[in-house]
């Protein structure tokens, strides 16, 4: 094969396969930036993905479908935050326990739609921009939530770090004790963040059904929920970084995917562990400034004082 | 924070209240039964609301995995992976570790033993069987070291470090199973040849219960005698309990935290060991189903006590595999049980906190 | 001159404590109006409440003239009340600029940090503070840290500045230029409260100075009138101690001392100096009391004695063998005990009942007769010894030690630390917070042990306490020993010019004796 377009291809693929990834990981590391992480992303997802292809089977509309599978993933974590910031439960067994109930709740009420076909998002390429040779197909012959999703990374950097509530909610993350001094609700704030975080997890799960797959079948996310919990640390708690980690992931899936059809015999499974151990790399070798990225009260259980 | 500590329920708190002289014990045993039941109710809901009818799925789950000897047997062989899951979760989380990486440790302790069987199958059982033990053991032991290693020396997060090796774990094992250990008989599927006759754990009469509930309870018992009455024990609790008073009383914390790693690692190892040996007779993808998270689970709603992580492992166990029943009798998914599992631990985990906040 | 700030009969009672009885205090407009006292004479308390966090139980507040309801700090941040705490409330990983805006009411839905930024600027160098507005806080000293407090509370409109012991994080060098800032923002119209217990630096810095001790106000002068002298009567007041309370016992001469200090330095939290090159000894059968303002040196002094804290030069000799780079097991073993500052979060394990905690000081024990087995019923009938032995009164014994009193909880650390015999015990403020009696049966223990042939450093605020039971007083100040002396010779005054000035010259005496 042509040696442009197999890199063409390969990135091409990055792009598509990171997109699911990319919106969990944007809104986890919004959610991790008030201090609470949230492993149930991986249920969120589903929740999203299941009943993002339901309304889409019901209604006919993509659209509709991709908003109820954003609330729907939103709705699901908002028990977490119920767990954690108002009984000040562990957020680990918190988020597994969302997790196990996003697996049971799916495969409830998906069963009935598991063979069906839908249209969903198709492709639209961009005018002009797309017909530009090699970064066209890249980049703008994608479906609607993939742009999205890559609007959404300069948008969510520009609400933390230049907004009020960006300010806030940061604040929130880094010291529940100093945001409240300053006339701030945490609690308040942080439930926010994570019924964001979790609707994000959902539209996430809805691209999945409604524009990469096309169809729907129970456990279809396979650890990408975990997988976008494991980004946000490679990004450092930052949204372009992590928009970074996800592409790479995609990438890593991608290149799989094309080596496979060329026949090259580098194990596949290599490539799927790069970003794990990229990630553990960073936190050996960047220990120190990954600690400090970290937010504050990341993981910290919400007690009576603060 | 006023929003969020106001009572959101007010009869419940005035119920709180007057409860509130009940010895502790007691009440912690009401508290989960109230939750049980709490959970058994909502999801006779949630199986209303989609039109299903909840005491036939209640009977499934029963008659499945209660009613008669062989479904009491299933409950059986799936408490030995939770079990000896909440163990390598428990121990180290005396000394105030948190070790979510059960997954990885399987996974890696089921590929030493693995190796081992396919290497050394020609040996007798006697001789065969302890060194599959010690390799899962070790290979767990191994992957969980890393971790306490690096929590140790650099101060890496181990919750970070665990979650992030059990990708890697599992990746490793597919990698094994696509490659170098892949079955030449076994045309395009992914798995290693079948084990030899004297690598299969013995089982208990014409159950599938292994040699391996042996090794859980065992192990349960020797971490409740080490806990309560060793100064090992000792140490570890004064450890997770205060760090900074145990540093100042001469304990070496660091020790601590890579043995208890290791030695949590070797647990789930030897589940890892459990399944392949007795359940699978050879190495393949996806052998955890989950252990790892629900062995997190159970050892975390037990608050780590040794009798509490046998009786959610039971009670999870049950729900396990009447699940698988429902696909059967009633037609349902079988994660669907999945539901009421979640259910049991999220207002159980509502308690805890609640009863925290009140202390 | 008019009177900016009236503060009329503020009272405050914590249970049976009185923290503050009666105070009535003026402080004039651009004034820099000092509070000086021992620690607990109740100043802090005086300024949590004129800030709103705490309610006074009787009394009034009038600033400018208007009678004040504080009930909130935001009251009080609307009055014009600002408050620089010892602890800063400043987010480490967010920039300056972030952290101020924070603190600001009034910034837009898009923070406009170019603004904030100029605003910084513009008060950082009227004041020379030479804050770099972009830069994160973490990467900053304590000093510029304290700037950026002062700078919220100027761009928060602010009139009157409280500052809590404000030099206790601070270099010497920067101290200084904490002075030149309060002279500067005084003629910029700001009054400000500085709340100290170093009679040099009250001296260098206020117009006014107010004398509080045992929660009352002793009196007021202005600076012209006040003297080192004066201020020190003041403080301590004219007590003589009593230094004959306890027998005591004579020590030979020619003993080889327990504990052997040599040019020990060593460093704080902070990474500042400690210890500077202190020496001293005690020897078997001696209680040496130290004495010194808190943050002086005490805290860390044990530390490194202990193992706990490393040691950057000198020598530590125990029974004549030296400990300095041993682990703290094997100080432990041979011979060191330590009933800490404090005594809940350093000695013992909060969830776990009071016969497990009495078995901590066994944690490192050689005494493994049982391998490794913990021996449950030697350690119960130990703890039933215990509480009879020190009048201990709780429910049970398995009852979690965090459901207990901080009194109890020092008394049961106190009881398992002395418990087994020791060649050196390290004692911290080892009576305070209990009650007369509880406080006479811990004296008397400490007494029993000296008797028993040990030899104990006894860290202590309380100079009545040192007089009664110390066989010799050494006074630490910045990390040094400034002087030592027998109690029987020595008067209250003498330590205190050493606490708070680190030196006793003769002029200082003659103006002593001349007062």
């Amino acid at each position: 094969m042509d040696p442009i377009m197999f890199i063409q291809f390969v990135l091409t693929g990055a792009f598509r396969s990171a997109t699911p990834v990319l919106f969990t990981t944007l809104g986890q590391t919004v959610n991790e930036k008030t201090g609470v992480a949230n492993l149930g992303a991986e249920g969120c997802m589903l929740m999203g993905a299941c009943v993002g292809f339901i309304v889409t089977v019901q209604t006919g509309s993509g659209w509709l479908g991709a908003i109820a599978g954003a609330l729907a993933g939103g709705v699901l974590s908002l028990l977490h935050g119920y767990l954690v910031i108002n009984c000040g439960a562990n957020q680990l067994a918190s988020g597994l326990t969302l997790m196990f109930l996003g697996l049971g709740l799916t495969a409830l009420i998906g069963r009935p739609y598991v063979s069906q076909q839908i249209t969903g998002f198709d492709v639209v390429p961009i005018p002009i921009l797309s017909d530009i040779p090699f970064i066209g197909p890249i980049l703008f012959r994608h479906d609607v939530l993939t742009y999205l999703a890559y609007l959404l990374v300069p948008a969510i950097w520009f609400f933390l770090y230049r907004t009020r509530w960006g300010l806030s909610l940061r604040a929130v993350g880094e010291s529940r004790i100093a945001a409240f001094s300053t006339g701030r609700n945490p609690a308040l704030i942080a439930y926010a963040a994570v019924f964001f975080g979790g609707m994000m997890a959902g539209l996430g799960g809805a691209q999945l059904s409604l524009a990469y797959t096309h169809f729907w079948v129970e456990g279809m996310t396979q650890g990408a929920g975990f997988i976008a919990v494991a980004l946000v640390i490679f990004g450092m708690w930052h949204p372009v970084r992590a928009a970074a980690g996800a592409l790479l992931y995609g990438g890593a899936v991608s290149l799989q995917l094309q080596l496979q059809t060329l026949g090259v015999g580098i194990s596949p499974f290599f490539l799927q562990m790069l970003p794990y151990v990229l990630t553990l790399a960073i936190l050996l070798v960047w220990a120190r400034a990954s600690n400090r990225a970290m937010p504050a009260e990341l993981g910290r259980v919400f007690t009576r004082q603060t | 924070m006023e929003t969020a500590n106001s009572p959101s329920f007010p009869m419940l708190a005035t119920w709180q209240a007057r409860t509130a002289n009940i010895p502790q014990p007691v009440r912690r045993l009401l508290g989960f039964a109230g939750a049980f039941a709490l959970a058994l109710i909502l999801f006779s809901v949630v199986l209303l609301a989609l039109g299903k009818d909840p005491i036939a799925a209640y009977e499934q789950i029963y008659l499945g995995a209660l009613a008669d000897d062989y479904g009491r047997s299933e409950v059986i062989v799936k408490m030995i992976p939770f079990i000896l899951c909440a163990l390598a979760v428990a121990i180290p989380a005396q000394v105030g570790l948190v070790n979510v990486g059960g997954e990885g440790q399987i996974y890696i302790g089921a590929l030493f033993a693995s190796v081992v069987a396919l290497a050394f199958g020609d040996l007798p059982a006697p001789i065969l069987i302890p060194l599959l033990v010690v390799a899962g053991m070790i290979g767990g032991g191994l992957w969980a070291g890393i971790v306490g290693i690096l929590k140790a020396y650099i101060s890496l997060n181990e919750t970070i470090c665990s979650l992030l090796l059990s990708y890697i774990a599992n990746l490793i094992v597919e990698y094994v199973i696509h490659g170098p250990l892949k079955d030449p008989g076994g045309s395009n599927w992914a798995y290693s040849a079948r084990f030899s006759d004297n690598a299969i754990l013995p089982m208990f009469g014409d159950t599938r219960i292994s040699l391996g509930i042996i090794f859980a309870l065992v192990a349960v018992g020797v971490y409740f005698w080490v806990l309560n009455y060793t100064r090992w024990g000792y140490k570890m609790r004064v450890i997770g309990g205060n760090a900074e008073a145990a540093r100042r009383s001469g304990i070496q914390i660091k020790q601590y935290i890579i043995m208890t790693m290791i030695i949590g690692g070797a647990m789930a190892g030897l589940a890892g060991m459990v399944e392949v040996t007795a359940i699978q007779e050879r190495l393949r993808g996806g052998i955890s189903n989950g252990y790892g998270y629900i062995g997190f689970l159970v050892a975390w709603i037990a608050l780590q006590r040794p009798v509490g992580i046998l009786l959610i492992a039971a009670i999870l166990g049950i729900i396990s595999v009447g699940g698988d029943w429902l696909q059967i009798g009633v037609n349902l998914p079988a994660s669907t049980v999945n539901i009421l599992m979640a259910f049991i631990l999220f207002f159980i985990l509502r308690n805890q906190g609640m009863q925290k906040k009140e202390a | 001159m008019t009177d900016f700030l009236v503060l009329d009969g503020i009272t405050k009672r914590f249970g049976n404590l009185v923290a503050n009885d009666q105070i009535s205090l003026r402080i004039q407009k651009q004034h820099v109006h000092a509070l000086l006292g021992e620690n607990g004479a109740g100043k802090s308390t005086l300024m949590k409440i004129l800030y709103g966090v705490y309610k006074p139980d009787a009394g009034t507040i009038t600033l400018d003239g208007k009678l004040l309801n504080i009930h909130s700090p935001q009251a009080s941040r609307a009055a014009g009340i600002g408050m620089v705490f010892q602890s800063f409330m400043l987010i480490p990983a967010f920039t300056v600029i972030e952290n101020i805006a924070l603190s600001l009411r009034d910034v837009g839905i898009v923070v406009d940090e170019k603004k904030i930024e100029h605003d910084i600027r513009e008060i950082s160098d009227k004041y020379r503070f030479g804050i770099e507005p972009r830069a994160k806080v973490w990467q900053l000293p304590l000093g510029a840290q304290q700037k950026i407090e002062i700078i919220k509370l100027v761009m928060a409109g602010a009139r009157l500045l409280i500052f809590d012991e404000p030099t206790s994080v601070l270099a010497p060098h920067e101290v200084e230029g904490l002075f030149d800032i309060f002279n500067r923002l005084r003629l910029d119209g700001y009054t400000i409260i500085f709340i100290s217990h170093k009679l040099n630096e009250v001296l260098a810095c206020s117009d006014e100075i107010t004398v509080l001790r045992g929660g009352r106000v002793v009196g007021s002068v202005v600076r012209a009138d006040a003297t080192e002298s004066l201020l020190v009567s003041m403080i301590v007041g004219d007590k003589t101690a009593d230094s004959s309370t306890y027998a005591r016992k004579s020590i030979p001469a020619n003993v080889e001392p327990v504990l052997q200090v040599r040019d020990l330095c060593a460093k704080d939290d902070r990474n500042r100096p400690a210890l500077e090159n202190i020496s001293l000894h005690i020897l078997p059968g001696e209680i040496l009391g130290v004495a010194g303002v808190s943050g002086n040196g005490q805290k860390e002094l044990g530390e490194v004695i202990q193992g706990v804290r490393p040691a950057l030069s000198g020598s530590i000799k125990l029974a004549g063998q030296e400990i300095i780079h041993t682990s703290i097991a094997q100080i432990r073993r041979t011979g060191v005990t330590c009933v800490p500052e404090d005594p809940l979060r350093q000695g013992a394990v909060p969830v776990m009942s009071v016969e497990e905690n009495l078995a901590l000081s066994d944690a490192s024990s050689t005494q493994q007769r049982d391998w490794q087995r913990m021996n449950w019923s030697a350690a119960r009938s130990r703890a039933s010894w215990f509480t009879e032995k020190f009048g201990l009164k709780m429910p049970r014994l398995n009852v979690a030690i965090e459901a207990l009193s901080g009194g109890n909880v020092q008394r049961i650390v106190f009881a398992r630390e002395l418990s087994a015999p020791a060649k050196l015990l390290l004692a911290y403020y080892p009576t305070r917070g209990l009650d007369i009696h509880a406080a006479e049966i811990v004296r008397l223990a400490l007494l029993d042990y000296r008797d028993q042939g040990a030899a104990i450093l006894l860290i202590s605020e309380d100079l009545d306490e040192l007089f009664a039971i110390s066989d010799r007083i050494m006074v630490m100040y910045h990390g040094q020993n400034v002087g030592e002396r027998l109690p029987a010779e020595a008067d209250v005054q003498q330590i205190g010019y050493l606490m708070t000035d680190g030196k006793y010259t003769p002029e200082q005496e003659v103006e002593h004796v001349a007062s």
